[in-house]
C-alpha cells in the first residue's frame, strides 16, 4: 500500500516514463506521452520524391501515415525487416508518423535525477533532437525529442530538395 | 477626387440580388482572415508570406466588390492594396499606427458588409482613403494611379434596368394556377393485389392526363422496393371534377378512393411524420407569402423537394431579406427576383429542404467509408472464389476421395496372392481396410459440410453484389444532393464582363454554354474567385483593343466563352478568348527578369512550357496596373484555389488566335473512379477521366529520337515515359526480401501503356499490369506527411494496402522537366 503511494508520487513528480527501443547496439527512448502505439506493419507503399529515410506510407486503421526508418535517418546501414522490427507511431504536432526501429525493448521509468543533458559536442551538429542521456542499470540510453527529430518542416525541406529541379541531390546520398 | 464620386449603394438592379448573399459571406470570411494575418504581422512585420497573404485577401475582396459594383469598397481596397504593395516591396515598413489605420479600414469594410446584409445604402470612407493615400504618398515612390475611374459603371446603367423590371414582374407572376384546384387523393388498394407499383404507375399515368401530379406518397422511388402497398396518396392540381378523377383512378384492385380539396396546409397536416419538410416548408411559406400575397391574392405553391437543388429556396429567403429594406427602389429588385423564382416554381413544383452542408459532408464521408468497406468485401470474396469456384478445392477433394475409394476397392483384387500366402495377416488387412473405408465415408460427410459452405458463399456473393449496388446508389444519391447547376455562377459574369468591357472600351461578347452542368455546391462557392480572375485577365490582357483587332482582321467584338462540360467523372470549365494569345517573348523576358528561370534554360523550353510561367506568384506582363488586373497576384491564386478543390487548371494559347484556360474539377471531392495498375510491384491509381486509352506496345513500335521515346497511336506521336521518368525514387528497399517476388511473366518486349491526357497534353505511361477500375476514396498525403508533387493523394485498397493516386497534370510537368534535364546532362557530358 505504502509503496504504491510512493510510486504514484514519484510518477507525478520526479519520474518520467519512456519507451525504449534499440537501433544497432544503442538504446534510445521516446517520452511515452508522444507515443500513440506500437505496431507491426506488413505493408508500406513506397513514395517518390522523398528522402531515403522515408520508407513510404502505410495504412493505420484508415489514415495514411508516413513511415520513417530511424536506422537510415541516423545514417546507419540498412537492415532487412525481421520478427523484432516494430513501428512506433508517434504524434508530432497534429501529424501522426510511424518510426521503424530494430526492436522495442521496454517501458522504463527514469528519475529526474538520472537524466543528464547531452554534451554540446553531441547536440551541436544538427542533432538538436537529442534531449539528454540517462543511465539505467549501467546502460546508456539516449533520450530523443520527437518534435525535433521528425520536424515536418525538415521533412518537407528535404523532400523539396530532392525535387527533380535539382538533379544533384540524387547523387548526394 | 474621392468626394466627387457617386457612392451608389452598389445594389445592382439586375439579377445580382441573389449573389449578394454569396458576396457578403465570402467577404466576411476574408475579412476575418485578414485581421488574423494582420495581427501576426503586428508582431512580425517583415514576414513576406503574411504580407503576400494579406495582399491576396485584399485583392480578392476588391475583385468581388468590383464585380458587384460596390464602388466604395473597391476604392478603399484599392488604396489598401497600394499600401501593401509598398510594404511588400520593402519601400515602407509596417509600424503600429499603420496597423491601426489598416484595422480601421477593415472595421469600415466590416460595417459596409453588414450594411449590405441589411440592405441599407453604402456610405463612403473618404477620410480613411485620404489617410491611406497620405501614408503612401509619404514614401518616395508614388503609388500606381487608379486608372479608369470606378465611377463610370453604375449611374448610367441603373435607371434603365429598373424600369425594365417593373412590367416584367407583373407579366411573369401568377401563371394559370387559378383554374387548377389542388386536391389530395387517397387510394386504398385491395389487400391481395400483385405488383402494386405497376398499378400505382398506371393510376398516376391516368391521373396525369387530367392534371398535374405534384407529389405522391410513398415516393415513386420507394414504390419499386415495397412488398406491400395498401394506400397511395396523390397530390395533384387539376381542373377536372372529382368524379372524373375517381373514374380515372378506379382500376382493378382499387378498393376505395377518397378525394379532398386541399391547400398547402392540409397537405402538410396529412404528413406529420415528415416534420423536417414541414418546418422548412412553413418557413419558406411564411417568408414568401408576404411577397406573393400582394400580387396574386392567393398563396403561390412555392415548395418542395430536393429533386432539383436547394437553390430556389435560398434565393427566396434572400429576396425576402432584401425586400425588408427601407429603400423603396430595392423592392423592385426583390419582387423581380421573387417573381422570377415564383414562375420557375409553378412550372416545376419542387419541394426543398435546406440542410446544413456539414451534414451532407458527414454523409459523404460515411458513404466514402462504405466504399472502402465494399472494396474490402469484394477483395475477400474474390480471394474466396479461388477456394470455392467450380473446379476449385471442393471438386479436387471429391476427386481425391474417388481415387481413394477406387484404390481401396481395387486393392483386394490385386492382393489376392497375399491372402493365400499368410492367413494370419488377412484379418488385420481387412480390418485396416474397413477403417480406411469408414474414414473415407467420414471424409465425404465433411465434404457435404463444405458443399453447404460453398452454397452459403455463393449467397454471400449475391449479398455482396446487392450491397455494392446499394452503396453505389447511396453514394450517387448523396452526391446528387450536393449538386447544383453552374448557371447562376456563370450568369454572375454577365455583369462583370459588361462593366469591365465598358471601362476598357472593348466590345466583348460573352458566350455561355452548358449552364445546366452540375457541380458540387461547395465547389461552386469556391470557384467564384478564380473565375473572376480569369475573366478579368481574359478581357484585360487577352482581348486586343478594337483597333488592333481590326488590323489583325478579326471582328471588332471580342468573344469570351464560358463553358462547362461534364466529362466522365469530372467537369471541365473552359474560359476562352479569341484575343492575342500569350506573348511568349514577353513572358520569357519577364521570367528571366524576375529570376524565375535562367536565359539558358528558357532557350530549351517550348512555347507551352513558357506559357506556364504565368502561374508563378507575382508574375505579370501587364505594363499598366489597373484596378482590373496587372499586379500579378491573380494567377497563382487561381492555381492554388483550384488545387485546393483537387482540380487542375491548364492554359493553352496560340499567338494571334486566343487563349484557353481549362479547369478540370472532380465531380466530388472525396470519391473518384480510378484505373488501378501495377508498376514494379507498386499499385498506382489514375483518375479514369485522365486515361484516354490503354494500348499494348511492342518494343519495335517505340521510336527513339534524341534519347526520347515515343509511340505512334493512329498517326499521333505520343511521348512514352516510364514511372522513373516522372518520379525520383530513392533506391533503398525496406521490406522483407521474400516480398519482392520475381514476376516471371513480365515480357520485356511487349507491355501495356496508358495514354494519359489532361485534355491538352498526353503521354503514354508504361505499366506492368492492369488491375481494373474501381471507386477509390481519396485521402490526402499532407495531413500526416507532406504534399508530393505528382501525386493527388493516396487511397486504401481492399487488402488494406495503400495505393498512390497520380495527379496527371503535374506528372506530365514532371516528366517533361526531368526528361529535359536528362537530355541537358547528356549534351553536357558529350561535349
Amino acid at each position: 500500500m505504502k509503496s504504491s503511494n510512493v510510486l504514484t508520487n514519484n510518477l507525478s513528480r520526479n519520474v518520467a516514463q519512456f519507451v525504449a527501443f534499440r537501433i544497432e547496439n544503442q538504446t534510445y527512448a521516446f517520452r511515452i506521452e508522444q507515443i500513440q502505439e506500437i505496431v507491426i506493419l506488413s505493408q508500406v507503399t513506397r513514395t517518390p520524391q522523398v528522402p531515403d529515410y522515408v520508407e513510404g506510407v502505410a495504412n493505420l486503421r484508415g489514415s495514411i501515415i508516413p513511415i520513417v526508418n530511424l536506422r537510415t535517418l541516423f545514417g546507419l546501414e540498412q537492415k532487412a525487416y525481421d520478427t523484432e522490427t516494430r513501428t512506433i507511431v508517434v504524434n508530432v504536432g497534429k501529424r501522426v508518423i510511424g518510426c521503424t526501429v530494430d526492436t522495442v525493448t521496454q517501458v522504463i521509468r527514469i528519475g529526474k535525477d538520472d537524466l543528464h543533458a547531452a554534451p554540446d559536442t553531441v547536440t551541436g551538429h544538427g542533432a538538436s533532437y537529442i534531449a539528454g542521456f540517462a543511465r539505467v542499470q549501467d546502460q546508456l540510453i539516449v533520450l530523443l525529442e520527437v518534435d525535433d527529430l521528425l520536424d515536418p518542416q525538415k521533412l518537407e525541406r528535404v523532400s523539396q530538395i530532392s525535387m527533380p529541379r535539382f538533379p544533384n541531390s540524387l547523387s548526394q546520398k | 477626387m474621392t468626394e466627387d464620386l457617386n457612392f451608389s449603394t452598389g445594389m445592382p438592379a439586375d439579377d445580382m440580388g441573389e449573389y449578394l448573399q454569396m458576396f457578403v459571406d465570402e467577404t466576411s470570411e476574408q475579412l476575418d482572415d485578414l485581421v488574423e494575418v494582420l495581427l501576426v504581422l503586428e508582431s512580425a512585420p517583415d514576414s513576406i508570406g503574411h504580407l503576400n497573404e494579406s495582399f491576396r485577401l485584399i485583392h480578392s475582396i476588391k475583385g468581388a466588390a468590383a464585380m458587384m459594383g460596390l464602388d466604395s469598397i473597391t476604392l478603399l481596397t484599392h488604396h489598401l492594396e497600394n499600401h501593401f504593395e509598398c510594404l511588400r516591396s520593402g519601400i515602407k515598413s509596417l509600424d503600429r499606427p499603420m496597423i491601426d489605420l489598416i484595422l480601421r479600414c477593415v472595421d469600415f469594410l466590416r460595417g459596409a458588409v453588414e450594411t449590405i446584409r441589411e440592405g441599407r445604402p453604402l456610405v463612403s470612407a473618404p477620410e480613411l482613403i485620404e489617410q491611406l493615400s497620405n501614408a503612401v504618398a509619404d514614401t518616395a515612390k508614388p503609388p500606381p494611379i487608379l486608372t479608369r475611374a470606378v465611377v463610370s459603371a453604375n449611374p448610367s446603367s441603373e435607371p434603365a434596368e429598373s424600369t425594365s423590371i417593373v412590367p416584367s414582374s407583373d407579366e411573369v407572376h401568377p401563371p394559370s394556377i387559378d383554374v387548377q384546384i389542388r386536391k389530395r387523393m387517397v387510394i386504398y388498394f385491395d389487400r391481395s393485389i400483385d405488383l402494386p407499383e405497376l398499378k400505382s404507375e398506371l393510376i398516376l399515368a391516368r391521373l396525369s392526363e387530367l392534371g398535374i401530379v405534384t407529389r405522391i406518397s410513398p415516393a415513386s422511388e420507394e414504390l419499386a422496393s415495397l412488398y406491400e402497398l395498401r394506400t397511395l396518396q396523390v397530390w395533384l392540381e387539376s381542373s377536372s371534377s372529382d368524379d372524373s378523377l375517381r373514374i380515372a383512378a378506379d382500376i382493378v384492385g382499387v378498393d376505395l378512393i377518397e378525394i379532398d380539396d386541399c391547400g398547402l396546409d392540409e397537405s402538410e397536416d396529412s404528413d406529420r411524420h415528415e416534420v423536417e419538410h414541414i418546418e422548412s416548408l412553413t418557413k419558406v411559406e411564411s417568408e414568401s407569402s408576404g411577397l406573393s400575397a400582394a400580387s396574386s391574392g392567393r398563396s403561390v405553391p412555392v415548395v418542395l423537394v430536393t429533386e432539383n437543388n436547394a437553390k430556389p429556396a435560398s434565393q427566396l429567403v434572400e429576396a425576402t431579406t432584401i425586400a425588408n429594406s427601407v429603400d423603396p427602389s430595392r423592392e423592385n429588385v426583390a419582387s423581380s427576383v421573387a417573381s422570377s423564382t415564383g414562375s420557375e416554381q409553378s412550372s416545376r413544383v419542387v419541394e426543398t429542404v435546406r440542410v446544413d452542408i456539414q451534414r451532407l459532408d458527414q454523409l459523404m464521408n460515411l458513404a466514402g467509408e462504405l466504399v472502402v468497406n465494399r472494396a474490402r468485401f469484394l477483395q475477400l470474396a474474390s480471394q474466396m472464389t479461388e477456394t470455392f469456384k467450380k473446379s476449385g478445392l471442393l471438386s479436387q477433394l471429391r476427386d481425391l476421395c474417388d481415387v481413394l475409394r477406387e484404390q481401396l476397392s481395387s486393392t483386394p483384387l490385386s492382393s489376392t496372392p497375399c491372402q493365400e500366402l499368410t492367413e494370419n495377416d488377412a484379418d488385420p488387412v481387412g480390418k485396416q481396410r474397413l477403417e480406411i473405408q469408414a474414414t473415407v465415408v467420414a471424409f465425404e460427410e465433411q465434404l457435404q459440410v463444405l458443399e453447404r459452405g460453398r452454397r452459403s458463399f455463393l449467397q454471400l456473393n449475391e449479398a455482396i453484389d446487392q450491397f455494392s449496388r446499394v452503396s453505389d446508389r447511396l453514394q450517387r444519391g448523396v452526391l446528387d444532393t450536393r449538386m447544383v447547376p453552374v448557371g447562376p455562377l456563370f450568369n454572375r459574369f454577365k455583369r462583370t464582363v459588361r462593366d469591365i468591357s465598358n471601362e476598357l472600351g472593348k466590345k466583348v461578347n460573352l458566350v455561355i454554354r452548358g449552364e445546366d452542368t452540375e457541380l458540387d455546391k461547395r465547389m461552386i462557392d469556391e470557384l467564384g474567385d478564380p473565375l473572376v480572375h480569369l475573366v478579368r485577365n481574359a478581357i484585360d490582357h487577352g482581348l486586343e483593343s478594337e483597333s488592333v483587332r481590326r488590323i489583325r482582321g478579326k471582328s471588332q467584338e471580342g468573344t469570351l466563352t464560358l463553358e462547362a462540360v461534364h466529362r466522365g467523372n469530372s467537369v471541365l470549365i473552359t474560359i476562352g478568348d479569341d484575343g492575342g494569345g500569350i506573348d511568349t517573348e514577353k513572358v520569357k523576358c519577364r521570367a528571366i527578369e524576375r529570376g524565375i528561370v535562367s536565359s539558358a534554360e528558357v532557350g530549351m523550353m517550348s512555347d507551352y512550357e513558357i506559357a506556364q510561367f504565368i502561374w508563378a506568384p507575382g508574375f505579370s506582363t501587364a505594363d499598366v496596373i489597373s484596378d482590373i488586373s496587372g499586379r500579378g497576384v491573380g494567377m497563382d491564386i487561381v492555381k492554388t484555389r483550384i488545387g485546393e478543390l483537387n482540380g487542375t487548371v491548364e492554359v493553352d494559347s496560340t499567338i494571334g488566335v486566343g487563349t484557353k484556360f481549362v479547369i478540370r474539377l472532380p465531380l466530388t471531392l472525396a470519391i473518384i473512379r480510378s484505373l488501378l495498375f501495377k508498376i514494379n510491384q507498386e499499385i498506382f491509381a489514375a483518375p479514369i477521366e485522365n486515361v484516354r486509352e490503354i494500348v499494348s506496345i511492342n518494343k519495335r513500335d517505340i521510336l527513339t529520337v534524341h534519347g526520347r521515346d515515343s509511340i505512334e497511336v493512329r498517326g499521333e506521336f505520343i511521348p512514352l515515359v516510364r514511372i522513373d521518368d516522372v518520379f525520383d525514387w530513392h533506391q533503398t528497399q525496406y521490406r522483407y526480401a521474400e516480398n519482392t517476388e520475381v514476376e516471371a511473366d513480365v515480357r520485356v518486349d511487349e507491355t501495356s501503356a496508358l495514354i494519359m491526357t489532361t485534355g491538352i497534353k498526353s503521354m503514354a505511361l508504361v505499366v506492368s499490369e492492369l488491375k481494373g477500375c474501381q471507386h477509390i476514396v481519396v485521402k490526402s498525403l499532407d495531413e500526416n506527411f507532406t504534399h508530393i508533387r505528382g501525386l493527388a493523394g493516396a487511397s486504401i485498397l481492399g487488402d488494406g494496402s495503400v495505393c498512390l493516386l497520380l495527379d496527371v497534370v503535374s506528372c506530365l510537368e514532371l516528366a517533361r522537366q526531368r526528361l529535359r534535364e536528362r537530355s541537358h546532362h547528356r549534351t553536357i557530358s558529350t561535349t
